[in-house]
């Protein structure tokens, strides 16, 4: 094999598994695309405290009454959870995860205690739950995140910072289309996109076996 | 040859990856119908509580709850918007058929073997909830362009089960008072398929239907503001007609022939026809007959001795013509069969044979031609009102269209002056 022929080859090696995983990764994202994003969460906290620490996240809840969303919020590790304005009846702790479950309510309130030193990044997602869809295979990919935040142990005063959400956030759509996709619809792209891949490794791989014989 | 052996083992991993990933993406999606967990939210009290919903939101965000996102959607829907009392309650109405349907979630994706409440459907604006329709609802690209793509399921007399089951309807609309057997064939194979499927028996070519079956599609589909916009348009054309008509004795009414489809089939007094008739002031002569649609020799029509005869176009005039010689040949045909020269309708002093298509006397549009229909038989009560607006309105405000239909069409011979 020429040194040129070796060369494109393994730039196809590479390019071809990146095609047919991405293709596999936008079949399942599509549908997200679809969801309604009439509700819009954003964490406000501070990105440093000092050691030890209490202080406070806010997660405001944007949108028309009526409401209803999902939140989860992922304390960092060395990080406490110490308590919140939310009804006691509305909120769940398991681990470092904190559920919140909204109704109505525009904003949620909720105290952390910072660890002697060192740094962490709060995590968030939520869903809002008030939204119809004729599509089926509805699952996860539903939720939507909330941007990070990076709180920093031993940095001086706390002072809130708002971190703007929606770095994840999908397209607004209407949260009901007209035009229904059948169970059968959407799992169809991504046969296509595996069998486009095979068609354009075939030549490649029987080329191979051809110049080994 | 190290490198060839690395980059062989990524494209091999990644290609497995992809293969997981579809394998397991739809594992993770919810079946079709409903699930235990769901139904555990009523079970007992039949309703759903606050405590319910935030119960079943914990459980989901923490990824330890059994109900996926679209029940749990469901759910969030019935407490805020089916709440009476600070609770979720399911949805009970009685159908047309007079059978109860109780719903505990709301309706998603429907499939109509009932091609008449298509235009119902859309006078709700609920048409994002259709997953399905009949192949003559698909066929008819003029009324209908916006279904052309979507599944077929074939008809009432030749359903595609396979299709309607591939649908993953949440709800079914079937006839009433029509094909019977086969709404019940359909019912019986939908429910062993998946037993959540709900079935709404509404007609929606009825008059005397019409309305209450807009308000049980309305309740049933979140759309009672719809419901009843449809309802006041609709009422306030018919029920100056029935008002004025109201007035005239049984035996000072118009009698009427009715002749459906085809020479000497008319129909009878459980008929949407005859109601449409009727309705307006018009005496069926054939009201009496046992079968809903009877075929009768010309002796009998000669007996009945009709003043009027309307003869109902299944094929000829529509949206899809212009050719008013498809109407006025049909009225020809009969205003020549010899056999009926002595009927009051049809002799030289009256010739009160008219034709009417489908299109705006059957569905729902069937109000449309009963305007016609009153002023033919009553020319004198009805000589300010005009079907052909109210035409106009119902294509351009119910049903997303063009009025332009109307002119491009020919639905009635000869025009009432």
């Amino acid at each position: 094999m020429k040194g040129k022929d070796k060369e494109k080859n393994r730039i196809l090696v590479l390019v071809i598994p990146c095609f047919v995983f991405f293709s596999v990764i936008s079949a399942i994202v599509v549908p997200v695309m679809g969801a309604g994003t009439e509700v819009e969460v954003t964490r406000f906290s501070p990105t440093a405290t000092a050691q030890n620490a209490e202080f406070d996240v806010t997660l405001r809840i944007g949108g028309e009454l009526p409401l209803v969303a999902g939140i989860v919020e992922t304390i960092p590790e060395n990080f406490v959870f110490t308590g919140t304005t939310h009804p006691s009846d509305q909120y769940k702790v398991s681990g470092q995860r904190v559920a919140f479950a909204v109704i109505n309510e525009t904003e949620i309130k909720y105290t952390v205690k910072a660890p002697s030193s060192g740094k962490g990044t709060f995590k968030g997602e939520w869903v809002d739950l008030l939204v119809l869809s004729p599509e089926l295979e509805e699952g996860k990919e539903r939720w939507e995140a909330i941007a990070d935040t990076i709180v920093t142990v031993g940095g001086g005063e706390a002072k809130p910072t708002p971190t703007p959400a929606a770095a994840t956030a999908a397209t607004a759509a209407p949260a009901t289309t007209t035009t229904p996709a059948s169970a059968s619809e959407v799992p169809g792209f991504e046969a296509i996109f595996a069998m486009a891949s095979l068609i354009i490794l075939y030549p490649f791989i029987s080329k191979k076996k051809r110049k080994r014989r | 040859m190290r490198m060839r052996k690395i980059l062989s083992s990524v494209l091999a991993i990644v290609l497995l990856a992809s293969c997981v990933l579809l394998a397991i993406v739809p594992a993770s999606a919810s079946p079709a119908g409903t699930s235990e967990e769901y139904k555990e939210l009523f079970e007992g009290d039949n309703e759903l509580t606050k405590d319910e919903l935030v119960d079943a939101i914990l459980s989901h965000m923490l990824e330890e709850g059994a109900l996926q996102i679209d029940e749990l959607r469901d759910a969030a829907h019935v407490y805020v918007y089916w709440n009476v009392g600070g609770v979720g309650m399911p949805k009970e109405i009685t159908d047309s058929a007079d059978r109860t349907v109780t719903i505990y979630k709301p309706i998603k994706r429907i499939i109509l073997p009932n091609g008449d409440c298509m235009p119902l459907m859309r006078a709700l604006r609920a048409t994002d909830k259709i997953v399905g329709v009949s192949k003559y609802t698909i066929e008819d690209t003029l009324f209908y362009p916006e279904f052309g793509d979507y599944s077929n399921i074939g008809s009432l007399w030749s359903p595609n089960y396979e299709v309607m089951v591939g649908c993953e309807p949440d709800a079914v609309i079937l006839y009433a008072a029509f094909g019977k057997s086969n709404c019940e064939a359909i019912e019986n194979t939908l429910s062993d398929a998946n037993p959540d499927i709900t079935f709404i028996w509404i007609d929606g070519y009825k008059p005397s239907s019409q309305v209450e079956e807009a308000r049980i599609l309305g309740y049933l589909l979140d759309k009672e503001e719809e419901a009843e916009e449809w309802i006041d348009f609709y009422e306030g054309f018919l029920n100056p007609i029935y008002d004025e008509v109201a007035e005239i004795p049984e035996e000072n009414r118009t009698k009427v022939y009715i002749e459906c489809w085809r020479a000497y089939h008319t129909a009878a007094g459980n008929s949407g026809w005859h109601e449409k008739i009727e309705l307006v002031g018009g005496y069926n002569i054939f009201r009496e007959e046992t079968v809903d649609y009877p075929d009768v020799g010309a002796e009998a029509v000669i007996k009945g001795e009709p003043e009027v005869i309307i003869r109902a176009a299944k094929t000829e005039g529509g949206y899809d013509t212009n050719d008013i010689t498809e109407l006025s040949n049909l009225r020809d045909e009969i205003m020549g069969r010899k056999e009926l020269a002595i009927v009051p309708a049809v002799n030289a002093t009256n010739e009160s044979v008219y034709v009417i298509n489908n299109d705006i006397f059957g569905g729902t549009g069937h109000f449309v031609g009963m305007g016609y229909v009153a002023k033919w038989l009553y020319p004198d009560l009805f000589s300010n009102l005009d079907p052909k607006a109210a035409h106009r309105r119902y294509l351009t405000e119910f049903q997303g269209l063009s009025d332009s239909l109307v002119d491009n069409g020919v639905f009635v011979y000869p025009e009432p002056s």
